[in-house]
C-alpha cells in the first residue's frame, strides 16, 4: 500500500493548483457567483491547459480537488461540462462515441445528465419522461429538473420510462441521448441558488422530442442499471469535489486563525477545531482515494464510494460552517462564506447523504464487506 | 405602544416568496412605517420617546419577526437593544436616539470583534477611522467601538460602501465605513461589547428561535406532502426522527424564553446551534427545491449562519463558560 502520488501526478497536481490561482481571480470568483453566470472561458482555457483529460483520472480526480479548494463554483464550471460522458464511454455504440464524444473530447461541446424530475430525484426508478417507440424514432414527453449544463449543453444523457408493463418500476427505464437542438425540447434556467452559481442549472421539458432510435444508449429497459453505474462513478468524483471544498474553507480558517496571533490561534477552544477540521478532511480524502483506487482499477466498490460521498459531501459542511465561526462577522462578506453557500449542495446533489446512507447499509445487509 | 402585529405588517410590506425583502432592501419608508407602528421605540426610555415596554413583548415582536423576515427583528433589535443601550446615556444620544426610535434617522453600528480590521486616529476633537464590517439601517450616525475598547457615538462625516451581497440578513445595510474627520463622542469603555454580548442574550435567542422554528415547520409541512419511493417524506425514521428532535428543543427553548429563570447564556447558545441545525436540516429534507431561493429556505440556513458568526463565536462561549464556572474559565 502507498499512501504517495506518483511524482507525475503531484506535478499536476501542481499545475491544477496554479490554473487555480492564476484563472480563479477574485475579480472572477466573485462576478460569475453574484451574476449566476456560466465561466465559458474558463472552461475552454481548462480544457485547453489539460486539466481535464480522459487519459488519466487520477488527473481528474486531483483536478477537482485543487480547482474546488480555490473556488468551488469555478472548479465545478470548469469541470462539469463533460457530466455523464462515462455513460456514454461505457454503455453506447461506437457510432454514440463518435458522434457525441469525439466533440466533448476535443472541448468543442458540453453535455449533461438528466434524470432528476420535479417529482422526485432520489427515487431514480420513478421516472415518469414517456419515450414511446414509434418507428424508427423515440417520441418524448415529460420534464426534468435541476439539470445541470441543461441550457448550455449540445446534448443530454437523459433517463426515460420505456415501458410501463413491468411491476418493478426499475426495469422500464432507458436511455436515450438527445439532442437540445431538437423541436419540443426546451431548457429553462433555474436562477437564485444557494451556491454553485457559476455552475447552471435548468428545468427542462420534453414536448413530443424525436429522438432517432440509434441515440438509445445500450440496450432498452437496461436504463436503471446504467444510471447506477454512473453514479458509482460520478460519486467518487463529487466526493472530490467535498475534499476539494472542505480544504479549501480550511486553509482559509488556518490562515485566519494564525494571522490573529497567540491570543487567537493559542486557545485551545480553536486549536481543537482546526484539528477536528483536519481530521475529517484526512479521513474524507482517505476514503474518496480508496474509493477511487477501486474504481480505477476496475473492481469498482459501491459501498466505499458511497460512504466516501458522504462523508466528502458532511465534512464540506461542518468545515466551512466552523470556519466562518471561527472568522465570526469579519466574513459576512468574503470568500469564506461563499464557500459555505456552495459547501451545501455536496450532500444534495448525485445522491443526497441520506441515499448514500441507504446504499451503505443495504450493501452491508447484503453482506458485502467494506 | 404596538399599533398592529409582526404579521399584519409583513402582509403589508413584505413581498411574498422572493426571500422577503433581499432584493428592495429595508427602505426608508419601510423603516418608517415600522417606526408608526411602534415597533423601533418599544423599548426605548421615556425621554426618548419610547414606549419602555418590558421585555416580554419585546421578544415576542422580534421571535414573530423573525418568523416571516429576520431582517427586520434584526432592525427592531439594533435600534431597541444597541442604540438604546448606549445612546440613552447622555443627553445628544437621547435625541439622537428619539429620532431612530421614530423611523427619523438610521444608524450604522460595527459589530464589536478583537479581530476586526479597523482602524482609529484621533485628536480628541474629530475622528479618522476605517471599519472593515458595519450593519444597520442607514448612515446618519455610527456606534462603534474603538482599538481601546471605548464606545464611540460617531455622529458626522461618515462614508459606507454598501456590500452587494453579504451572507445573510440582506434586507439590511452591510457595508465598509469610513469616518473622515468626524465629530465623535465617546460613551464609555466596553458598552457596545457588554449590548452584543450578554445585553441581549436573550433577544437574540428570540430572533435565532423564531428562525428555527420557521425551518422546523415548513420542513414539516414538506415532509408531510413531498412523496419519495411513494411515501411521504415524513414516514421515514430518521427524518421524523430528526425533525421531532429539533421541535422538541424548540419547544423547551420557547419555554425557556418565557421563564425568566432560564439563563440567558444557555438560551442563547441552544438557539443559536438550533437555528443552524434546523436550517440546514430544512435545506437537506427540501432537496433540491430547498438550494433555491423560491422555496425560502436556504435564506435561513444562511441568516442562522450569520446569527452564529455575530452572536456565538468562540469568544462569546467565554460568557456561557463564566456563567457555568462563576469565574473565567476555559480561557486557555
Ligand atoms: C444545483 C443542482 C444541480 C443538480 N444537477 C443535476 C443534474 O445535472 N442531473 C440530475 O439528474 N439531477 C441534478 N440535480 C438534482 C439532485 O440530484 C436532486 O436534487 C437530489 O437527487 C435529490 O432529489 P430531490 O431534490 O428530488 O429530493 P427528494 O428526492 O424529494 O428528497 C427530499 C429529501 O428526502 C430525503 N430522502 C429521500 N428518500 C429518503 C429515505 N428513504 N429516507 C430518508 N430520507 C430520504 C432526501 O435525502 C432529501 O433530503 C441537481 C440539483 C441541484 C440543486
Amino acid at each position: 500500500m502507498d499512501f504517495k502520488f506518483s511524482k507525475e501526478h503531484e506535478e499536476f497536481r501542481e499545475k491544477a493548483r496554479n490554473f487555480g490561482k492564476k484563472e480563479f481571480t477574485n475579480d472572477r470568483k466573485v462576478h460569475f457567483d453574484s451574476e449566476e453566470k456560466y465561466p465559458e472561458e474558463l472552461r475552454k482555457l481548462a480544457y485547453e491547459s489539460g486539466l481535464v483529460t480522459y487519459s488519466d483520472p487520477w488527473k481528474v480526480l486531483i483536478a477537482i480537488e485543487e480547482l474546488c479548494a480555490i473556488d468551488p463554483g469555478l472548479g465545478i464550471a470548469s469541470t462539469i461540462p463533460y457530466f455523464g460522458a462515462e455513460v456514454l464511454l461505457l454503455f453506447g455504440s461506437d457510432l454514440l462515441k463518435e458522434k457525441y464524444l469525439g466533440r466533448i473530447n476535443e472541448g468543442k461541446a458540453i453535455m449533461g445528465l438528466a434524470v432528476t424530475e420535479p417529482s422526485g430525484g432520489s427515487d431514480v426508478a420513478g421516472c415518469r419522461t414517456k419515450a414511446e417507440r414509434k418507428g424508427n424514432k423515440y417520441v418524448v414527453n415529460g420534464s426534468k429538473m435541476f439539470i445541470s449544463n441543461g441550457n448550455i449543453a449540445d446534448f443530454l444523457i437523459t433517463l426515460v420510462r420505456t415501458s410501463d408493463a413491468d411491476p418493478k418500476r426499475h426495469h422500464g427505464l432507458s436511455v436515450l441521448v438527445i439532442d437540445t437542438s431538437s423541436p419540443g425540447f426546451k431548457a429553462t434556467k433555474l436562477t437564485g441558488k444557494l451556491g454553485v452559481r457559476a455552475t447552471t442549472t435548468s428545468e427542462i421539458v420534453f414536448e413530443n422530442v424525436e429522438v432517432p432510435e440509434e441515440n438509445l444508449v445500450g440496450e432498452v429497459g437496461k436504463g436503471f442499471y446504467y444510471i447506477m453505474t454512473f453514479f458509482n462513478i460520478s460519486r467518487v468524483f463529487v466526493a472530490a469535489q467535498g475534499v476539494g471544498v472542505a480544504q479549501g474553507a480550511f486553509n482559509r480558517a488556518l490562515e485566519i486563525a494564525k494571522s490573529r496571533g497567540e491570543k487567537f490561534s493559542g486557545r485551545e477552544d480553536v486549536q481543537f477545531i482546526l484539528a477536528e477540521m483536519a481530521t475529517k478532511i484526512k479521513a474524507a480524502r482517505t476514503l474518496t482515494l480508496e474509493a477511487a483506487s477501486y474504481l480505477f482499477n476496475f473492481e469498482p466498490n459501491p459501498t466505499v464510494t458511497s460512504m466516501a460521498k458522504q462523508l466528502a459531501g458532511e465534512t464540506a459542511v461542518y468545515v466551512a460552517e466552523k470556519a466562518l465561526e471561527l472568522a465570526g462577522i469579519e466574513a459576512v462578506n468574503s470568500d469564506l462564506e461563499r464557500i459555505f453557500r456552495d459547501a451545501k449542495i455536496l450532500e444534495i446533489w448525485e445522491g443526497t447523504s441520506e441515499i448514500e446512507k441507504l446504499v451503505i447499509s443495504r450493501n452491508l445487509l447484503k453482506g458485502e464487506a467494506f | 405602544m404596538l399599533k398592529g402585529s409582526a404579521k399584519e405588517f409583513v402582509a403589508k410590506y413584505v413581498p411574498q416568496g422572493e426571500n422577503g425583502l433581499e432584493k428592495s432592501g429595508i427602505t426608508k419608508d419601510l423603516t418608517k412605517a415600522l417606526a408608526e407602528l411602534g415597533f423601533l421605540n418599544m423599548c426605548l426610555p421615556a425621554e426618548a420617546g419610547g414606549a419602555a415596554l418590558d421585555e416580554e413583548p419585546y421578544l415576542a415582536v422580534l421571535g414573530e419577526f423573525s418568523k416571516y423576515e429576520p431582517s427586520i427583528a434584526m432592525e427592531i433589535l439594533l435600534v431597541n437593544s444597541v442604540a438604546a443601550s448606549i445612546l440613552s446615556k447622555f443627553e445628544d444620544g437621547l435625541q439622537a436616539l428619539a429620532k431612530t426610535g421614530a423611523g427619523e434617522l438610521g444608524f450604522i453600528v460595527s459589530p464589536p470583534s478583537p479581530y476586526a480590521r479597523n482602524s482609529f486616529h484621533s485628536d480628541h476633537v474629530s475622528l479618522d477611522a476605517e471599519l472593515s464590517v458595519v450593519l444597520g439601517n442607514g448612515t446618519d450616525y455610527m456606534i462603534v467601538s474603538d482599538l481601546d475598547g471605548r464606545t464611540l457615538y460617531v455622529k458626522d462625516e461618515i462614508r459606507f460602501k454598501r456590500f452587494p451581497r453579504p451572507l445573510g440578513f440582506r434586507a439590511l445595510q452591510w457595508g465598509k465605513a469610513e469616518a473622515k474627520k468626524s465629530q465623535y463622542e465617546s460613551v464609555g469603555k466596553g458598552m457596545l461589547e457588554e449590548a452584543f454580548s450578554s445585553g441581549m442574550s436573550r433577544a437574540v435567542s428570540s430572533i435565532a428561535l423564531g428562525i428555527a422554528e420557521t425551518a422546523i415547520d415548513k420542513t414539516i409541512e414538506y415532509t408531510k406532502v413531498r412523496k419519495v419511493f411513494n411515501t411521504p417524506l415524513k414516514d421515514f425514521g430518521p427524518v421524523a426522527g430528526a425533525i421531532s428532535r429539533m421541535k422538541v428543543e424548540a419547544e423547551l427553548l420557547r419555554s425557556g424564553l418565557a421563564a425568566q429563570s432560564v439563563d440567558a447564556e444557555i438560551l442563547r447558545h441552544k438557539a443559536l446551534d438550533l437555528a443552524l441545525d434546523a436550517s440546514r436540516t430544512a435545506v437537506q429534507y427540501h432537496g433540491g427545491y430547498g438550494y433555491f431561493e423560491a422555496f425560502g429556505i436556504e435564506k435561513l440556513y444562511r441568516d442562522s449562519m450569520v446569527m452564529k458568526m455575530m452572536f456565538g463565536g468562540v469568544d462569546q462561549d467565554l460568557l456561557l463558560y463564566r456563567k457555568t464556572f462563576r469565574s473565567d474559565s476555559g480561557i486557555i
